[in-house]
C-alpha cells in the first residue's frame, strides 16, 4: 500500500552534489596554479641497483603497485607551485587499519575502519625525504621529493591475517608548503601477498574471509599496471592566449581501469580550461608567454603517472 | 414541478388553480389568490396582518395598471459554467412577497404583480441579479449569475471529521490556489506544521522522520512513486482530488509500512452531476481532465452505507468520516486526465540568461494520465482506476567534471507506471462493510549515472480487504489485510550509496560496487484490527494491532496502537496516542546484492498529547506536543562491514505544533500553523547523537487568501523556518588514490552547523473570464515575492578551502491559463 520515491531517488542525491559541484566558479581555482598542490605520489621499485646521480628519482625505477613485502622501495612525490617558489614536502603519520571493507570491494578508507591496534606495524620509511630535485622553475616550479621505505616479509602479513582476517591498509598524511599555502593530503594503500601466497590466503580464509572475498582480493592483488600517459599533445605549436586551444593527453596501458584513461586532472599555470577531468581539454591561457599544463592519470588502484608540457602562448 | 419556499411572510406556492387562473389576475387577485390560498390552510393571522399593512392596491392604481396576462418562465445558470441553480429565489421586485424557487433544472416561472417592473433573482454564492420587465415582458433568459465574493453558508460549516489524532485537512479548492505551490496536493503540505521540505522539490520530512518514512495512499493504491521526479508535481492531478489529508503521526493500525506520517489522497467518489472538464496550459505544462456520467439518474437505490477506510460508529460519523451513502443514482461517473510538461521549451532562454553560470543543463519532461469509473450497484459503491505516469530525464554533455572517456557528463533517469485497481464498498447488511481493492501494477526504472546503472521492472499484485462491523452504538471494528505478491527483474551494477544518502564525506570513487542481476519473487503483507469503543458521546478510543510480514522471513513485527479522543466540554477536545510503528526498509537496503538482505523492520514509537478547539466564526484550533524515538534504522554496516547495511541507527525528535484555521466563509479564508521540532540521529560509529540532516526547529506558516470580486481572488502565503543543517568543514584534504579533495573529517560536527533562516512570501491572483457556459481563469503565481536570497546550501571549492551560500529560487512568477466547463 505504501507510495514512495524510493528506487528513484537512489541517484538524485548524488546528482544534486554534482550539479552544486560543477556550477561553481571555485572549479578554476583547484586547476589553476597559483598555490602549492602535491599532485602525484607513486611507489617506485628498483629492479637492479640502480643508483641515482641527479636528486630526482632514476629513470630506471618501475612502478610496484600494489605494495609486497620486500626491500629497495621508494615513494615519490610531486609537487606544483607558483614560480619562484620552493615547496616543502613532510609525512606527517601514517595510519594503520586493516581493511575489512576491501573484501567487499572497496577501494579506499571510506569503509575502513575496522581499526586493529595490535596489527603489526607493516610499513617503514625514512623520516625525511632521500632525495629531491627541481625538475622546472618557470612558468611553474616542478619538484620532486623520493622516500626510501620497507616493507617486512610475509609472516608479518600472515600475522595481520591471522588476528584480525583483514587486508593492512596504511593511510600516509602529508602537507606540502608553499609560500602562500599548505597543501594537506593522504594516499591509502594496501599491502598484498601475491596472489600465488596459498599460505597468507588460507590465513584469512580460516579468519572469516569467503571464498567470493578471497578471489576479489586476489584480483586486487594481482600486479598493477599502470596507466601511462604517453604524450600531451597540443593542436598548435604556439597556443592562441586569447582563445581556446585543443589539448589531449593520450594514455596507454593499465589493464586494472579502463576508467583511468579519462580520469586525468589537469593543472595550468594560467588561463582557463573547460574541463578538469577528461583526457582532451580546451585551454585559453590569457596569457602571452610561456605556460605549462600538467597531466595526472591515476587508475584508483594505485597506479599513475603525470607528464609536463610547456609552450608558448602568443 | 416547482419547488415551494416559505418565508416569514409569504408562502410562494403556486398551487396548479393559481396557474390557471394567473392570467387573468391583477396584482390585487394574486394577492387574494394566495391569502385565501395561505387562509385555506388556516393562517388567519398572515392575512389580518397583510391586510393591516394597506398594501391592497387601489382601484384606481389597479385599472390604469394593464393587467399581467402571462406568467414569466426562464431558466436560472452559474455564468462560467452554466450549471443550473436549483433553490434560487426568484423575487417579483413591485411585491416582494411574491417569489418563487428553482426547480433542479434551474427554471421557474412567476406571476408578476405589474407588467412593468422588474424581478429579482437571488442565488446562494451569486450576486443578486435584477431582470426589467416592460409590457410584461422580460429580458430573454436564461439568466446568467455572476459569483459573488462572500461564500455564505446556511449551516454551520465543518471540516472532514478528524478520524485520526493527528490529523490535518485541505479541500481541493484549498489546495488548489495555495500561492507558491502550483495547484499541486502534496506541495500544500508544507503550509501545515512540522511539515518540513526534505531534499528535493516537494518532498517533505514529517515531525522529523526521513522523506521515506512516510506513505503516500491514493485512497487504497499502491503508487510506485507519488512525485514526478522525485519532487515535482504529484503524479494525481489535483482536480481528480477531493482533498487531502496529513496524519503526522499516531496513526491507527489501518495504516502499516509507514514510521513517519501518511499522506492520504482521496479521489472524488460521488457521480459527477453533469459532463465537465478543465484545460489548463501553463508556461511549463498543460493538463487536461474531463469528468462526466453516463446513464440516467434513478431514485430506486436504498440508502447504503458502505465500508470506507474506518468502522463508521455513530450517524455523524457515517455522514461525516467519510462513509459515503449510495444516493440518488445508479450512472456511471467518468473522470479522464491527461498532463504533460513541456520545461525543456525553456532551455535556450535559461541557457542565454544564465551565461557562464549555466555549466549544463537539463529539464525533466513528465507525463500522467488517469482514467477511472465510478458508479453504485445493489451494495454499495465501486471505483476503477486505470493511472500511469512517467518521467524522463537525460543529458549528455561536456563538463570540467566529467568522469568519462567522453569528457561529458552523462546520466539517463526514466521512470514508468500504470496501475489498474478496483475498489468496492459494499454494505452486507446488520452492520457489516466490506471493502476491496484488488491491484495490478507495473513500473520499470531506468537509471544511468555516470558508469552506474540500475535496470528494475516489477508486477505487483495486491488486494487491499477491509470487513468492518458496527455492533452497536459504542462498538465498531474492521479487520483488514493486504497482502502483495511482486515479481522484479532487477539489473543492477552501480556504487554503494551509504544509508543516509550522499554526504559531504560520501566520495563516488572511492565506495565498493556492487552488481545485481536477477528475477525473483516477493511475497509480504499486512493484517491489522482496528476498533473503535464509544462508551459515551464525549470519549473515543481506538486500540488497534497490526501484523507485518517484509520480503524476509526475518522482518516480522507486531504492533500495538492505542488512540483516545475526549470531548471535555462541548468544543474542546482532549486527546492523545502512543503505538509501534514498522515499515520495510527502503528496497535497495534490503536486496541480495546490493544491500544487506538480512535487514529487520525499521520501528518507532510515537507519543502525541493534544487539544482541538472549535472556536466561533466556526474557526478552528489544534495544539499537539509530540515524542517519537526510531529504532532499527538503517545505517553503513559498522559491525560486519561486508554486509553494506545494518540497522543500527536510532532516531529520535519531539516537538509542539500549533494550527489555527478558519473555513472558506465571506471573503476570505486562511490557516497559520507554527511548529517547533528537534530531531537527531545517533551515528553508529561514535555512539553520538547528531542533528537529522532535514532538522529545523521553527517553522511559521500564514496562508489566506481573499475574494476581491466574485471574479477575482488573490491570495498570499509566507512562510518563516529555521536554516537546514549542515556539516561545516575547515578545509579538504587531497585523496591521491582518487585525484580528488574531500573534506578534512578532523574536529567536524556532522549537521552541527545551521544556515541562516529563511522565509518566503509568495502571492497568487486568480481571475476568472466568464462565460455563459464555461470560464477562463487566468492565474499569476509569483513565488518569493521579495525575491529575497534564502540559504538553502554551502558550497565548497574543490579543495574546501572557500565555500559560497547556495541561494534558493529568486523571484519567480508563473502564469497560465484554466479553461473549465
Amino acid at each position: 500500500m505504501k507510495s514512495q520515491n524510493r528506487t528513484l531517488s537512489l541517484f538524485l542525491g548524488i546528482l544534486a552534489a554534482f550539479v552544486s559541484l560543477s556550477c561553481g566558479e571555485e572549479t578554476k581555482k583547484v586547476y589553476l596554479l597559483e598555490e602549492t598542490r602535491v599532485v602525484a605520489m607513486q611507489f617506485l621499485k628498483d629492479p637492479g641497483g640502480t643508483t641515482s646521480t641527479s636528486g630526482c628519482a632514476a629513470d630506471a625505477y618501475v612502478q610496484q603497485f600494489p605494495l609486497r613485502p620486500g626491500d629497495n622501495m621508494f615513494l615519490r612525490i610531486v609537487v606544483l607551485s607558483p614560480e619562484g617558489d620552493d615547496p616543502a614536502f613532510q609525512l606527517t603519520g601514517v595510519t594503520q587499519f586493516v581493511g575489512v571493507g576491501a573484501r567487499s570491494g572497496a577501494r579506499g578508507p571510506d569503509r575502513l575502519d575496522n581499526v586493529t591496534a595490535s596489527v603489526q606495524n607493516l610499513f617503514q620509511f625514512t623520516e625525511a625525504p632521500t632525495l629531491a630535485c627541481v625538475r622546472q622553475t618557470t612558468p611553474i616550479v616542478v619538484k620532486e621529493f623520493v622516500y626510501t621505505f620497507t616493507v617486512p616479509g610475509i609472516d608479518k602479513l600472515t600475522q595481520v591475517f591471522a588476528q584480525s582476517g583483514g587486508i593492512p591498509y596504511f593511510t600516509l598524511n602529508y602537507k606540502g608548503t608553499g609560500k602562500s599555502r599548505t597543501d594537506t593530503g593522504f594516499l591509502t594503500f594496501p599491502v598484498f601477498p601475491n596472489p600465488g601466497d596459498d599460505g597468507v590466503w588460507n590465513s584469512l580464509k580460516t579468519n572469516g574471509a569467503t571464498d567470493v572475498e578471497i578471489a576479489l582480493l586476489k584480483k586486487q592483488a594481482q600486479t598493477n599496471t599502470p596507466p601511462k600517459i604517453e604524450s600531451i599533445d597540443v593542436a598548435n605549436p604556439a597556443l592562441s592566449s586569447g582563445s581556446e586551444n585543443d589539448i589531449e593527453v593520450k594514455i596507454a596501458g593499465d589493464d586494472n581501469d579502463e576508467g583511468a584513461k579519462s580520469r586525468v586532472q589537469w593543472y595550468v599555470s594560467k588561463g582557463k580550461i573547460n574541463n578538469v577531468r577528461s583526457a582532451k581539454i580546451k585551454w585559453k591561457p590569457d596569457f602571452a608567454g610561456k605556460v605549462s599544463a600538467v597531466a595526472v592519470v591515476r587508475d584508483l588502484q594505485g597506479g599513475v603517472d603525470f607528464k609536463l608540457k610547456t609552450v608558448d602562448s602568443n | 414541478m416547482f419547488n415551494s419556499k416559505k418565508n416569514q411572510l409569504v408562502d410562494t406556492h403556486i398551487d396548479e388553480s393559481n396557474k390557471m387562473n394567473a392570467p387573468f389576475h391583477s396584482p390585487r387577485n394574486v394577492f387574494f389568490s394566495r391569502t385565501l390560498s395561505w387562509s385555506r390552510l388556516g393562517c388567519l393571522a398572515f392575512v389580518l396582518n397583510q391586510s393591516a399593512h394597506g398594501q391592497e392596491p387601489t382601484e384606481a392604481t389597479q385599472s390604469a395598471a394593464p393587467k399581467v396576462t402571462a406568467p414569466i418562465r426562464g431558466k436560472i445558470l452559474a455564468r462560467g459554467s452554466g450549471i443550473p441553480l436549483a433553490d434560487a429565489t426568484v423575487i417579483d421586485v413591485a411585491s416582494r412577497e411574491n417569489s418563487v424557487t428553482t426547480d433542479k433544472n434551474g427554471e421557474f416561472e412567476i406571476l408578476l404583480s405589474k407588467p412593468d417592473g422588474a424581478f429579482l433573482i437571488r442565488a446562494q454564492g451569486f450576486d443578486d441579479f435584477e431582470v426589467k420587465v416592460e409590457k410584461g415582458v422580460a429580458a430573454p433568459g436564461p439568466y446568467l449569475m455572476e459569483p459573488a465574493p462572500e461564500v455564505i453558508s446556511r449551516g454551520i460549516i465543518r471540516a472532514r471529521r478528524k478520524t485520526e489524532i493527528s490529523q490535518q485537512s485541505l479541500t481541493r479548492e484549498e489546495v488548489s490556489r495555495i500561492p507558491g505551490t502550483g495547484g499541486d496536493a502534496v506541495a500544500s503540505l508544507q503550509s501545515l506544521p512540522s511539515v518540513l521540505p526534505a531534499g528535493f522539490g516537494n518532498n517533505i520530512a514529517v515531525r522529523g522522520s526521513a522523506p521515506g518514512d512516510t506513505s503516500y495512499y491514493y485512497d487504497k493504491l499502491s503508487l510506485p512513486f507519488v512525485f514526478h521526479f522525485g519532487g515535482g508535481q504529484t503524479v494525481i492531478p489535483t482536480r481528480a482530488l477531493d482533498g487531502i489529508e496529513l496524519y503526522a503521526g499516531g496513526f491507527s493500525a489501518i495504516y502499516g509500512d509507514a514510521i513517519g506520517g501518511v499522506v492520504q489522497l482521496r479521489s472524488e467518489t460521488e457521480t459527477p452531476q453533469r459532463a465537465s472538464g478543465q484545460f489548463e496550459l501553463g508556461l511549463g505544462q498543460t493538463s487536461l481532465y474531463l469528468e462526466g456520467r453516463m446513464g440516467e439518474d434513478t431514485s430506486s437505490l436504498p440508502q447504503l452505507e458502505t465500508s470506507t477506510d474506518k468502522p463508521a460508529i455513530d450517524a455523524s460519523l457515517a455522514a461525516e468520516g467519510g462513509t459515503k451513502s449510495a444516493t440518488e443514482s445508479s450512472a456511471i461517473g467518468y473522470r479522464l486526465g491527461f498532463r504533460r510538461t513541456y520545461f525543456e521549451i525553456f532551455a535556450p532562454i535559461i541557457k542565454k540568461v544564465g551565461g557562464d553560470r549555466v555549466n549544463f543543463l537539463t529539464l525533466p519532461q513528465a507525463t500522467d494520465y488517469m482514467g477511472m469509473l465510478n458508479g453504485k450497484n445493489a451494495f454499495g459503491t465501486w471505483q476503477l482506476y486505470l493511472i500511469g505516469a512517467a518521467d524522463r530525464m537525460r543529458l549528455a554533455v561536456s563538463s570540467d567534471n566529467s568522469d568519462t572517456a567522453t569528457g561529458k557528463v552523462e546520466f539517463d533517469l526514466f521512470s514508468y507506471f500504470q496501475t489498474l485497481g478496483l475498489r468496492t464498498n459494499s454494505n452486507l447488511g446488520n452492520g457489516w462493510g466490506l471493502s476491496l481493492t484488488p491491484q495490478q501494477r507495473y513500473f520499470v526504472s531506468r537509471q544511468t549515472f555516470f558508469d552506474n546503472k540500475v535496470r528494475l521492472s516489477s508486477h505487483l499484485y495486491s488486494l487491499d480487504a477491509a470487513l468492518d462491523k458496527r455492533v452497536n452504538k459504542s462498538f465498531a471494528f474492521t479487520v483488514g489485510m493486504r497482502p502483495e505478491y511482486e515479481l522484479y527483474n532487477i539489473d543492477v551494477d552501480a556504487i554503494q550509496i551509504p544509508a543516509s544518502g550522499p554526504g559531504i564525506f560520501f566520495d563516488p570513487d572511492t565506495a565498493p560496487r556492487s552488481k545485481e542481476k536477477r528475477k525473483y519473487t516477493s511475497s509480504s503483507g499486512t493484517v491489522y484490527l482496528d476498533t473503535v469503543f464509544k462508551p459515551v458521546n464525549s470519549f473515543t478510543l481506538n486500540p488497534g494491532l497490526i501484523y507485518q510480514r517484509g520480503r524476509n522471513s526475518g522482518q516480522v513485527e507486531i504492533d500495538p496502537r492505542f488512540g483516545a479522543r475526549l470531548e471535555v466540554v462541548p468544543g474542546y477536545t482532549i486527546k492523545g496516542s502512543w503505538g509501534y510503528y514498522s515499515q520495510r526498509p527502503q528496497p535497495q537496503f534490503d536486496s541480495k546484492e546490493y544491500g544487506n538482505a538480512e535487514l529487520d523492520m525499521e520501528r518507532a514509537i510515537h507519543a502525541i498529547a493534544g487539544v482541538e478547539v472549535k472556536l466561533p466564526e466556526n474557526w478552528e484550533g489544534d495544539v499537539q506536543v509530540y515524542e517519537k524515538k526510531m529504532l532499527n534504522l538503517v545505517g553503513d554496516a559498522t559491525e560486519e562491514p561486508e554486509k553494506k547495511y545494518e540497522n543500527n541507527v536510532l532516531g529520535r525528535s519531539k516537538g509542539a505544533e500549533f494550527f489555527l484555521k478558519s473555513p472558506k466563509q465571506g471573503r476570505w479564508y486562511g490557516w497559520g500553523s507554527y511548529g517547533y521540532s528537534k530531531s537527531e540521529r545517533r551515528d553508529p560509529r561514535s555512539k553520538q547523537w547528531q542533528l537529522f540532516q532535514y532538522d529545523r526547529p521553527h517553522s511559521l506558516t500564514v496562508v489566506g487568501s481573499y475574494k476581491v470580486t466574485g471574479r477575482w481572488e488573490i491570495g498570499s502565503k509566507f512562510k518563516y523556518q529555521s536554516g537546514s543543517v549542515f556539516t561545516k568543514v575547515a578545509g579538504g584534504k587531497f585523496n591521491q588514490n582518487t585525484g580528488g579533495y574531500v573534506p578534512d573529517s578532523e574536529g567536524v560536527q556532522v549537521n552541527g552547523s545551521r544556515l541562516p533562516v529563511d522565509y518566503q512570501l509568495d502571492i497568487r491572483s486568480d481571475y476568472d473570464f466568464l462565460f455563459p457556459t464555461w470560464k477562463l481563469d487566468f492565474y499569476v503565481d509569483i513565488q518569493n515575492v521579495t525575491n529575497r536570497e534564502n540559504v538553502v546550501g554551502r558550497r565548497y571549492s574543490r579543495d574546501y578551502s572557500q565555500s559560497v551560500d547556495v541561494t534558493g529560487i529568486p523571484i519567480l512568477p508563473t502564469l497560465g491559463f484554466i479553461a473549465s466547463f
